[in-house]
């Protein structure tokens, strides 16, 4: 790459992520500005007066109930759990629509993607009676279920594509060498097409993490508050919550994200395919 | 009444099978289809649960309604089409040999999509608001023809605006989606097209294109879904009819706070509706999309 070059992409680069932070900028400015109420009336690029009040108190006490980390490890619980469910579930199930074939097979696919149609909020009152019934639906374990079955579809539906650009020559190879269809599978399919598993943990991950109508629907105890949830429900009454302190939950929910991934790229979209 | 309100009548009926007796009532001619909204009044509270027959399909299809349906496929057209252009050209961005700090960018780039979609939708509101907004207010001291007051009462500027939103929530899945993609492209392919004299264009054209697309597929389905669904955009900022999608008409008819409020029946319909399209939609779009390569296989 020639240095002009370089400066070309480095140039593009910096006007997309100006367009993909000037939110984020936004939500920085109300959090660290302890003297804004409301919406500010006029614009600054940096705070007035520089504080971590806000954090300390969106800290302390976000919701009625649960400090911050009880919120965290709430949300966390959830959403791990479902980014796990959706892998563990859709990875085996995406390699039998990826390399076998059966009756069912097509229509079997698009099936799944029937149940992505509605928008979830469309599916309250079915699921309401559901959860009730299975008696789960005060639990977090009953959201964990519902985010999976939320992000099952394109789970699915993009390993099955990964895996169905893994060559199969390179199975084909491993059972020569005496391996079985599962060896194959666990040693070879499933570590090539970790980056498409990954991008699928992540959606069902970030599901479980921002969904919050549901979870106010189904939950009744306040120790099972998520994150999302509780930042809903401030914005429900943005005039006695402020804005700072919406913001300041919101830039300490996505924290913990951007940390995951920022240890996780390398190893999860590292170069698949052999290439020397 | 909430949704969940078990006391009401039609919803307790209903869950006692109330709705299959009227349907099966209704089919076998035991009772006839009630014509149109009259019998539901505006709380929908305590009726029995009738069967209306198709009639509330009726509507529709005549009353205004393929204003909007016209509207929802232009929308996912334009929000899909502009998440993916900006998604996988980012990603092509990053994957250049040689490119200094792709990690970095790509990490700040996903931040979008770790804010939950109702916060961001409410901080583009207020950036683009017309008085306060914080393009607005880092405008006022330019001269007049300079400043930027969105109106969001045209359809036109509304549309421009919930587009630039709905592209910022939606391109870091794209673009996470076709970096994985790209990394099943060996380097050796393009070093064989690079000896046979093929430019960049042509190695897009023959190579990059046909092995990714597969791959970033079923990102662009969920992705058109969603954006057909689109709800909490279009709630966060208020638009002028049409500008609208099926979702947010369903939540504006069963909402029992709106001026149309509480006819769940509308709501229902509309719904049963969104489902019909978008299985054609789906249906359409995974045979037209399919590469050559899955032909053959």
């Amino acid at each position: 790459m020639t240095w002009r070059k370089q400066l070309l992409y480095q140039l593009g680069l910096l006007a997309v992520a100006i367009f993909a932070l000037l939110p984020v900028w936004l939500l920085a400015y109300l959090a660290f500005d302890g003297g804004v109420r409301g919406w500010p009336t006029e614009f600054r690029l940096w705070p007035q007066t520089f504080t971590l009040e806000v954090f300390e108190r969106v800290w302390q006490k976000p919701a009625q109930t649960l400090d911050f980390v009880g919120l965290l490890q709430n949300s966390l619980g959830v959403a791990g759990g479902a980014a796990w469910l959706s892998v563990a579930l859709g990875a085996s199930m995406a390699y039998a629509f990826a390399r076998w074939r059966f009756p069912g097979q097509e229509p079997g696919l698009f099936a799944l993607l029937v149940g992505a149609f509605l928008p979830p909020v469309a599916l309250m009152t079915p699921l309401f009676i559901l959860l009730s019934w299975l008696g789960i639906r005060t639990t977090l374990w009953g959201l964990m279920v519902v985010y999976t079955a939320m992000a099952m579809p394109f789970c699915v539906w993009n390993m099955r594509a990964a895996f169905r650009a893994v060559p199969l020559e390179l199975e084909e190879a491993a059972w020569l060498d005496g391996a079985t269809p599962w060896v194959a599978f666990w040693r070879i399919s499933l570590p090539l097409a970790l980056p498409a598993i990954a991008v699928g943990a992540l959606l069902a991950f970030l599901i479980g993490y921002s969904e919050f109508a549901l979870g106010w629907l189904f939950v009744d105890k306040p120790g099972t508050v998520t994150l999302a949830m509780a930042i809903s429900g401030m914005m429900q009454n943005l005039s006695t919550a402020s804005w700072s302190s919406v913001a300041a939950l919101c830039l300490l929910m996505s924290a913990p994200v951007v940390a995951v991934f920022v240890l996780l790229q390398h190893t999860l979209l590292r170069g698949v395919v052999p290439s020397e | 009444m909430a949704l969940t309100d078990f006391s009401s009548t039609s919803l307790r009926d209903g869950l006692n099978g109330g709705v299959w007796r009227a349907v099966a009532q209704g089919l076998t001619g035991q009772e006839e289809a009630k014509t149109m909204p009259v019998q539901f009044d505006r709380r929908g509270y305590g009726r029995e649960v009738n069967y209306v027959g198709l009639n509330w399909l009726g509507p529709i299809f005549t009353g205004g309604i393929p204003d909007v349906l016209v509207f929802n496929i232009l929308w996912v057209v334009l929000v899909v089409g502009a998440q993916t252009v900006l998604g996988v050209g980012v990603a092509l961005m990053l994957h250049r040999r040689g490119l200094h700090g792709a990690g970095v960018w790509r990490s700040l780039l996903i931040v979008p999509w770790a804010i939950p979609e109702f916060v961001g939708a409410l901080v583009w509101v207020r950036i683009m608001d017309a008085d306060f907004g914080a393009l607005a207010l880092a405008s006022a001291n330019l001269p007049p023809e300079l400043r930027v007051t969105p109106d969001l009462a045209d359809p036109g500027t509304a549309l421009l605006v919930l587009l630039v939103a709905a592209t910022w929530a939606g391109f870091p899945l794209m673009m996470l989606a076709a970096s994985a993609g790209l990394r099943f492209i060996p380097a050796e392919v393009y070093d064989a097209a690079h000896m046979d004299g093929a430019g960049r264009l042509d190695q897009w054209r023959y190579i990059t294109w046909p092995m990714l697309w597969p791959l970033v597929l079923p990102a662009v389905i969920i992705r058109a879904i969603a954006a057909f669904n689109q709800f909490y955009l279009f709630y966060a900022i208020q638009t002028a009819f049409p500008v609208i999608t099926f979702a947010t008409l369903s939540f504006i008819f069963f909402d029992s706070n709106s001026f149309f409020g509480g006819q769940y029946a509308v709501s229902a319909a509309i719904n049963i509706f969104t489902v019909a399209v978008l299985a054609v939609m789906v249906a359409v779009f995974t045979r037209v999309a399919r590469s050559p390569q899955e032909d053959e296989a």
